[in-house]
Formats: C-alpha cells, sequence, structure tokens
C-alpha cells in the first residue's frame, strides 16, 4: 500500500484517518479576557474529530481562573458524556490550599491520573509548599501533570520538582514559546518531562529545533483549543521538516506512553 | 534544513488556494531569532515549499534602519522575481525623509510595489492626520494598501484612519487571538479595515466570521520569517468552510484589494 506523506494534508485539509492523534493540552469553558466563538464541549470535540484528534486531555477554564472544585466538576461529567474520548485534568489551586485534599480525593475516585496547574491569577510559583501534596499524591501513582510555562520562570521550578517527584510525569505546555534553551535543559536533565507543542507564536523551525535537541520521543502535540484553533496548531506538525516517522510520535504516540494506559 | 528537506512535495491539489501572503519581511533583521531565514533565496525556497503563490514582502531595512533605504533595496532585491512585490514603508512626508505624497506614490507604482507599511511607535510619529494626513490622503485616492503591525497602533487610532480614509484598505497585521471584541464593533461601521491570519490564531474563527459577514476582512498572512508559513496554512486548508471561502481568504480578498488599486 502507498503511504502518503503526512505533509500533504497541510495542503489539502481533512482529518488524518488511521493515525493516532492525542490532544494533550485543551481546555473547556469561557475566558473574561476575550471572546471565543466556540466553548461548549461538543463543540470542542467536534473540532477535534474534524482534524483527527481521537482523544482530547482538558481543563476547565473556570477551574484555573475561579473555582476550582465547580471546574473539576465540568471536566469529569464531560468524561462521562464522552468515555473514551474525553479526559479530564483536574486543576489544583495554590491560593485554594485548604481544597487540595478534596480535589485529590475526587481523583481517587474518579480514577483520574492527570493534574493542570497554572499560575494565571495566582502568581505561586510551582515549587511552592502549597502544591507538595498533589505532587506526593502524583508521584505515589505515577500520574501526568500539564503545567502552564512561559520560559525559563516557570520551567525552572519545575526541573526542581521533577528532579524530587520522579514518578510524576511533567508535561511543559507551550514548549519553546520564549527561552528555548530552558526546555531542552529540562527534557535532557529530566526523563520525567514531557514538551507539549502548543504554542499561538508559530515561531519559524521551532518543532524541528524541539526533535534537534530534546528529541522526538520527548515531545506531545497538544492544541490549546478552544482559545487556538487545532487547525492552525497541526499545521505546525504536519507542515515541520522532520520525517514521518517523528510526527507520528508527536502527534500521539509517545501521548499513549505518557498517559495512563488503563482509561 | 537540508536540500531534501527544502523540496516541495508534487500535488495538484496544493495549487488550488493560490495563496497571496500580505505579511513578509526580508533582509537581516535585528529580532532575528535562531534558525530563521533572512534572505531572498530562502523566501522563494520556503514559498515553493509551502505553495505560496504571491506574496507581499517589505525590507528590514525599511523597519529596523530608515525606510528610504529599505524602499530602495526591496526594488533592487525584487528586480526579475515574479510574484513577490515590494511594501514600502512610510513616513510623516513634512519630516523631509522620503518624497512628497504624490511623487512618492509615483515612484511606488512604478517600482511595482503594491502596498506601504507604516511603524509608527518604532519610528516614533503618529498616525493622525495632523502629521500622515496628506499622505493617506494621497494612498486613499489610489486604493494604496495600508499594512499597520500589532503594536504599532491602538485601536482607537485605527478608527480614525478608517472613519477619515474609508476608501484607503488598512490592514492590521499580526493581530493576536484576543481581538475580536474590538474588531467587531470596529467592523460595525469600518469595512475598510482587514486582518491578516498570522497570529489571529482562535479556534473556529474562519467560520465564525462567515457567519457574521465578515469573512471579506480576513486574509491570509505568514508573519514569515518569524513563523512558519505551515500554521497559517492549516489555519485556512482544514478551516470548518467550504472551498470557496478558503479561497477567498487566502488568495482572494488581497487580490481584490491590489486589483483595485487606481493608477491615475
Amino acid at each position: 500500500m502507498l503511504t502518503l506523506p503526512l505533509v500533504r494534508n497541510l495542503f489539502i485539509g481533512g482529518p488524518l484517518r488511521d493515525e493516532v492523534i492525542i490532544d494533550a493540552h485543551m481546555h473547556i469553558g469561557k475566558y473574561y479576557n476575550f471572546l471565543i466563538p466556540s466553548t461548549g464541549v461538543a463543540a470542542v470535540i467536534e473540532n477535534a474529530k474534524r482534524i483527527g484528534i481521537t482523544r482530547l486531555y482538558g481543563s476547565s477554564l473556570l477551574s484555573l481562573r475561579n473555582d476550582a472544585i465547580a471546574g473539576n466538576n465540568m471536566v469529569i461529567e464531560a468524561h462521562k458524556a464522552y468515555p473514551g474520548v474525553f479526559f479530564p485534568y483536574l486543576v489544583v489551586k495554590p491560593n485554594y490550599a485548604e481544597e487540595t485534599r478534596d480535589i485529590l480525593d475526587l481523583a481517587e475516585r474518579e480514577h483520574t491520573k492527570q493534574f493542570k496547574i497554572h499560575d494565571d491569577g495566582n502568581g505561586i510559583p510551582f515549587d511552592h509548599k502549597n502544591y507538595i501534596p498533589l505532587y506526593e499524591y502524583a508521584d505515589q501513582i505515577g500520574a501526568v501533570i500539564l503545567a502552564h510555562t512561559y520560559g525559563e520562570m516557570h520551567v525552572a521550578p519545575l526541573i526542581k520538582v521533577a528532579m524530587q517527584f520522579k514518578s510524576v510525569k511533567i508535561l511543559l505546555g507551550h514548549s519553546g514559546i520564549t527561552d528555548e534553551d530552558a526546555y531542552y535543559l529540562a527534557a535532557r536533565s529530566c526523563p520525567n518531562i514531557f514538551l507539549e507543542t502548543c504554542n499561538s507564536l508559530a515561531w519559524y523551525g521551532l518543532i524541528e529545533r524541539l526533535v534537534k535537541k530534546a528529541g522526538a520521543d520527548r515531545i506531545c502535540f497538544g492544541t490549546d483549543m478552544p482559545f487556538m484553533s487545532p487547525d492552525q496548531q497541526i499545521g505546525r506538525i504536519l507542515g515541520a521538516r522532520i520525517s514521518d516517522e517523528d510526527k507520528r510520535r508527536i502527534l500521539g504516540l509517545n501521548a499513549l506512553e505518557v498517559f495512563p494506559k488503563k482509561l | 534544513m537540508t536540500k531534501e528537506n527544502d523540496e516541495p512535495i508534487q500535488m495538484s491539489e496544493a495549487t488550488d488556494l493560490q495563496l497571496f501572503d500580505c505579511n513578509c519581511l526580508v533582509g537581516k533583521r535585528a529580532d532575528r531569532r535562531e534558525g530563521e531565514p533572512w534572505s531572498l533565496d530562502q523566501l522563494k525556497t520556503d514559498m515553493g515549499y509551502y505553495h505560496i503563490s504571491e506574496a507581499l514582502v517589505s525590507h528590514a531595512l525599511s523597519r529596523d534602519y530608515d525606510p528610504a533605504a529599505g524602499n530602495r533595496e526591496i526594488v533592487e532585491l525584487l528586480k526579475g522575481s515574479d510574484r513577490i512585490y515590494p511594501v514600502w514603508a512610510i513616513l510623516p512626508t513634512a519630516s523631509g525623509e522620503l518624497s512628497d505624497a504624490e511623487q512618492f506614490i509615483r515612484d511606488m507604482l512604478d517600482s511595482g510595489a503594491k502596498a506601504v507599511i507604516a511603524f509608527p511607535r518604532f519610528q516614533s510619529y503618529s498616525l493622525a492626520s495632523w502629521s500622515l494626513g496628506k499622505l493617506l490622503s494621497a494612498l486613499e485616492h489610489h486604493r494604496i494598501p495600508m499594512l499597520l503591525p500589532f503594536q504599532q497602533f491602538d485601536w482607537n487610532e485605527v478608527y480614525t484612519l478608517c472613519h477619515e480614509h474609508p476608501a484607503l484598505p488598512v490592514i492590521t497585521t499580526g493581530i493576536n487571538y484576543r481581538q475580536l471584541r474590538y474588531l467587531l464593533p470596529l467592523w460595525e461601521t469600518n469595512r475598510n479595515l482587514y486582518v491578516d491570519t498570522s497570529w489571529f490564531s482562535l479556534a473556529d474563527l474562519l467560520p465564525f466570521l462567515k457567519e457574521k459577514g465578515y469573512l471579506g476582512q480576513l486574509l491570509f498572512g505568514t508573519n514569515y520569517p518569524a513563523y512558519t508559513p505551515a500554521a497559517a496554512i492549516s489555519m485556512i486548508t482544514y478551516a470548518n468552510v467550504g472551498v470557496e471561502e478558503k479561497r477567498q481568504v487566502g488568495s482572494g480578498n488581497l487580490r481584490a484589494l491590489i486589483k483595485n488599486i487606481r493608477i491615475d
């Protein structure tokens, strides 16, 4: 059977068929700062299907800004509505430390092994003591933590966390958006750190450099829907001057290894 | 990049959209990141690889050094380059660094330039009529598109510009995905305002603008060489709209503006 190069889809659009495409970074809900045309779970999942994404890992924007408990319940409900397709990240907020135990209990009850951390609004560094209960729990169960990052200020504390809690798999969101070298250092220093690709700034050659300097087996595709367009994000991978084998790893094969196998 | 990696794939479908890039730069630049190309040769190679048919291109000297020098350089550089058109930077005519308005426009049209670009913040001047008025009126008379990069303006200035010069096509380039609350009210009264796709990477943007009747305001732009063209291309090829709408954004809207330039 003739296998067509993946870059072909960049020019013709349409879903990638018979490929494993996993979105490791997306959201549901609204955001205060700007108008987003599509915010509902159904719309986001339709968008994902349209480009061939078969599995999505998402957090609630309500969790990230205001109310972790209410937002986490939203993603648990979305998982129940779309089993096998949508998988929740539970948000732990360091400025509501009194809620952490309840969130970890929810994770236990719902068999959720993915968490999201973000300093939007709270400004608390990722190596703050209020995150320790999360890290200890995640270390015990081998959970995945997706962290929002914008360069070295976020990556440096996460290197410390990854070195201390070696069974936690840490995904660095928006890898390479700025301070690229910090991301390469993190990937080289910590086998439990992975680089997630979503980035509204589509830097020329970034995907190629990530592959060259961190290794294709350390990179996971993400879209940041509904902020960013999955249409735009998949093009950054399809159009990169890397091998199709590396593209397949980034688009989904790595995520199969990173995320818990028992769904 | 290896030579092998630069080889465009052969496919007929890729040429359907006839992509026309409104936001491109060439030349050595102050803010180059590691690995970013700057030469015309690499621009041509990348246009081939990414199946981009035409482009409006300004020179980095026009932005980072001297508009007059950059305008001369881009014309020299693009001599003999089919389908890559110069963009000239503007300044207030009173500064005396460029010709008076009518002469400037005659020279730029004679050179094959198809648009102008303004960097009022970088280059320390005002977009207001007391500063640029004569030149803006002349550009408007000739229907010459004016590119205005993000962070070189605020939206109140753009409103005034579009309102005072309703026949002047104003193309704001590189605006980020957080701008719809500014743009939707602006488009209610200013249909001479356009935006490019390079950083306007919001999910479902094309179907949303289609539903609102504003798809005609969106132009394909890459912000090359800072960004990979691949991102801007898939925003269109993967968009949840029909082929005709993809062609409209990919090239039709810009081609119509270029066609509308008055030479007289």
